[in-house]
């Protein structure tokens, strides 16, 4: 396992030249109209379509894939509890003194749909342009200056933060240090823990003051300008639209 | 030239810890001046400069700079505008996800457009050498370029005064040379906090040894380099290479290469 992050280069498609805006904008509607679903079957199709708005980011294939393994990791746990949990007289199957209800699976089903979807469409604005540039947007479409001004910081020293816990790791191997599980290796790990995040801390000092500086007082301001052309509209338009719907079909085709 | 751009009077510091960092400094710097302020670590140069910058606060009246008291609220804000400071770590100073939007950062604050900006921004990447590198993101950068990046940084803001924080350490050979000779292509007054006296001697006229929190010399380059039994006091030693014996430095600054 590595600790290397890397940013991605953003490939060129429909998505990536959208009016981040707009396209921030049209990806909270999505995700709040596949929160509100109900059936496997709208669930279903919110995660398939969600699948086809990355392709058409045009993101490499095994990327995607492997976001989609991440996420079904995270829904395993609802897979194993859910179905567990439905009322004894629902259809279901006797397995031992354990009963696995068939409505408990489909509910269960629909939370990884679901989860799925949203996360297909927060992959799709990660990837489909410059991060900055989506804060940027996030920023126009009044997101308090300082969440802005915080998450672009994280972004910036996430990457920092890992290069240093990759040096912290080289130089425990470096002497001779391996992680087992006995009171010296949690004891090591605590204090290279520490160390990292006392760094951490003196670093975030020196660039608070770095920004002072540099006539920083609290506003969060950027080189980013944008042009909403008439296909930026369509494009939230359809999203809107597609959201909308499936929302309606969900609840009157509900259970 | 504007006499007294910086002046400091009885300076002190004290760390929660109890150790004092400065003990009753003074200090007058005139405008165009380069000055080499040496010391061994611990000597009290950064604490200096960010006391300089009001980064740390001082009391009313202890320091002028750029007719600006950095004691006093209002005027510490219009500091940015006069002083540049370019940080030991260029980690530090580098917060933008790309190098433009990073040297756009203070020109912007300064209140220009984001066109204005972007114009200084290219401008400032073009004198340190970055030109076309806008798009790279910080973490990409080599030490030498975020070296240059974090005083291109500064130097878009157009301020009068540079304070330089131990501008060479962690540089190689190559990237200590091109940042000299960026150093001498700029005008204006310029704080160097260094141990590092191939660089005072190659970009400075003036030198000041700081120690202990308190300035033990102040006086020209020559004067300093010819005094090697105050060098060694304070932990300081002439670089070795040929070109930087003590009688190079009885020629003009600009012919020592």
């Amino acid at each position: 396992m590595t600790l290397a992050l890397r940013d991605p280069d953003t490939p060129d498609s429909p998505l990536a030249r959208w009016d981040p805006r707009w396209k921030l904008a049209g990806v909270v509607v999505a995700v709040l109209a596949i929160a509100m679903l109900e059936t496997i079957a709208a669930s279903a199709v919110a995660a398939v379509a969600a699948f086809g708005v990355v392709l058409l980011a045009r993101m490499p294939v095994s990327a995607i894939f492997g976001r989609i393994g991440l996420l079904l990791l995270a829904v395993i746990p609802v897979f194993c509890v859910v179905p567990l949990t439905q009322p004894a007289s629902d259809a279901g199957w006797d397995l031992g003194f354990l009963r696995v209800s068939i409505p408990g699976l489909l509910a269960a089903g629909a939370v990884g749909f679901r989860v799925l979807g949203i996360g297909l469409w927060g992959l799709m604005l990660m990837r489909s342009g410059a991060f900055p540039h989506t804060l940027a947007a996030a920023h126009a479409l009044f997101v308090p200056g300082v969440l802005v001004q915080i998450a672009q910081l994280a972004h910036r020293y996430t990457f920092l933060f890992t290069a240093e816990a990759r040096r912290t790791r080289i130089a425990l191997r470096t002497r001779a240090f391996r992680a087992k599980t006995d009171r010296h290796s949690y004891r090591t790990l605590s204090h290279a823990t520490g160390g990292l995040l006392v760094r951490s801390a003196d670093r975030a000092e020196n660039v608070s003051a770095a920004m002072r500086c540099r006539g920083f007082r609290g506003e969060y301001r950027t080189l980013a300008t944008f042009q909403t052309t008439a296909n930026d509209v369509l494009g939230f338009a359809a999203v809107a639209v597609g959201a909308v719907a499936l929302v309606v079909v969900d609840r009157v085709g509900g259970p | 030239m504007r006499s007294n751009l910086i002046q400091v009077s009885e300076l002190s510091h004290n760390y929660a810890c109890g150790r004092s960092a400065l003990k009753s400094l003074n200090l007058v710097a005139n405008d165009g001046e380069r000055i080499g302020i040496v010391g061994p670590n611990g000597a009290g140069k950064t604490t200096l400069f960010l006391k300089l910058c009001g980064v740390i606060p001082s009391r009313l009246g202890q320091i002028q700079i750029a007719g600006l008291d950095p004691a006093d609220s209002d005027q510490r804000r219009q500091l940015p505008n006069f002083v540049g400071v370019v940080f030991q770590n260029p980690d530090d100073q580098l917060f933008g996800s790309c190098l433009l939007d990073d040297v756009a950062f203070g020109p912007l604050n300064q209140g220009l457009s984001a066109k204005d900006a972007a114009v200084r921004a290219e401008d400032a990447l073009v004198v340190v050498g970055l030109a076309g590198f806008g798009d790279r993101v910080p973490h990409k950068l080599s030490g030498g370029e975020k070296r240059r990046a974090a005083l291109a940084g500064v130097l878009a803001m157009r301020p009068e005064i540079l304070l330089l924080d131990e501008p060479t350490v962690f540089l190689d050979p190559r990237g200590r040379r091109e940042f000299i000779t960026l150093l001498n292509q700029l005008s204006g007054t310029i704080l160097i906090a260094t141990h590092d006296l191939g660089l005072v001697a190659e970009t400075c006229s003036r030198a000041m040894v700081l120690d202990n929190g308190q300035i033990s010399f102040d006086g020209s380059v020559s004067e300093l380099f010819n005094d090697p039994e105050r060098l060694t006091a304070h932990g300081l030693e002439l670089p070795s290479l040929p070109a930087l014996r003590p009688e190079s430095f009885m020629r003009p600054l600009a012919q020592v290469r």
